[in-house]
């Protein structure tokens, strides 16, 4: 249900008040969340929809971003310890 | 009855294995969606298209705010020289209107069509709710715009094009955007130049440091008609190298503006 929430919340505030506040709320996200696979889906929704440029990194600059990220809580997934997993 | 639950001694390599098994997998997957990124683009902006046009209200709203609480003698100063003004541009307006009239009979000598087609769009989300140098539309496939239709400011002035579209919404990329180039001749010599966009409503050229260019030149599109694309703005000579910067803006901010004009690229 947070899970589902702060999906939510993430999708709502960025594409109201703009693009730059995925990259605060993603990371926000992965340290609240036990591995969140969910910010690679909306890593991809916002590549899709906001243009930063033509080549490759700059079209999925978001889902990179995002995979940064998960891959990073996956590796550290036994070493962090989640004070509320959500 | 107890049963004991025995726990299973994964290697430490093979749980690293299985983790970049999971970045595999999540990586084709992704592959596979950017694959169908056009109808993934129509399905996402035609979802989001009431977040961003609240957002472009709340951003519109958000810059007035201070100015509810400034002094009121300073509103009736700010009244009384926007009252001056107003007059200078109405008679600025005459000149505009016989200069207009000039211009129609003009086009019509020359048997070129003054009726086309623009397709008047407002815009529904700007930087910094998206990217620097893009714009939000509200019109789509379903008003006839389609990719690479000219974004006109005025009936002269050329700001970009479009590069995506879904049914009810557009997006612009400006020619000021990052990287961007367009080629354009300079009004008063003729001469080539190709702008490089540096984002932020800037562009800018290298030309040999003898090159012919003053600020306030005017740069236009080849053919007819032909568009205004910028404006000199400032130039920066390097004599060690030989060459100078040419930086451009567009005569207009276009970060002020509210209304833009589509040109099809289909009807020329």
């Amino acid at each position: 249900m947070y899970r589902a929430l702060c999906f939510i919340g993430i999708l709502t505030f960025t594409a109201v008040f703009g693009w730059w506040l995925f990259i605060p709320l993603s990371i926000i996200y992965v340290f609240l969340v036990k591995l969140p696979y969910e910010i690679i889906i909306l890593g991809l929704v916002f590549d899709s929809t906001y243009y930063f440029g033509g080549n490759f990194v700059s079209m999925y600059r978001m889902t990179i971003l995002s995979l940064l990220l998960i891959g990073l809580a996956l590796f550290l997934n036994e070493r962090i310890r989640w004070n509320k997993v959500i | 009855m107890i049963y004991l639950q025995k726990h299973t001694n994964r290697s430490w390599t093979s749980k690293i294995w299985s983790k970049i098994g999971y970045v595999i997998i999540i990586i084709a997957t992704i592959f596979v969606l950017s694959n169908s990124s056009q109808a993934l683009h129509r399905v996402v902006t035609n979802m989001l298209a009431p977040l961003f046009e609240v957002g472009g209200f709340f951003y519109d709203n958000f810059f007035y705010l201070p100015k509810f609480f400034t002094d009121k003698n300073a509103l009736i100063e700010q009244n009384n020289k926007l009252s001056a003004e107003i007059e200078k541009l109405q008679s600025g307006l005459i000149d505009v209107k016989l200069i207009k009239f000039e211009n129609d009979e003009l086009k019509s000598a020359l048997r070129i069509n003054k009726n086309s087609n623009f397709i008047v769009a407002s815009v529904v989300s700007r930087a910094p709710q998206i990217t620097m140098d893009t714009v939000f539309l509200d019109k789509g496939d379903n008003e006839n715009i389609k990719v690479n239709d000219l974004v006109l400011l005025s009936e002269r002035l050329l700001v970009g094009k479009i590069i995506n579209t879904s049914s009810h919404q557009s997006t612009v990329l400006l020619n000021s955007f990052a990287g961007t180039k367009s080629f354009g001749l300079i009004e008063r010599t003729g001469e080539m130049v190709e702008l490089l966009g540096q984002g932020g409503g800037a562009m800018r050229t290298t030309v040999p440091i003898d090159f012919d260019i003053l600020i306030g030149d005017e740069v236009i599109t080849e053919g007819v008609p032909a568009y205004l694309i910028a404006v000199v703005s400032s130039t920066v000579e390097d004599k060690v190298s030989g060459f100078k910067e040419v930086f451009f803006s567009y005569p207009i901010k276009v970060s002020k503006v509210r209304m833009l004009f589509i040109k099809s690229m289909f009807n020329q």
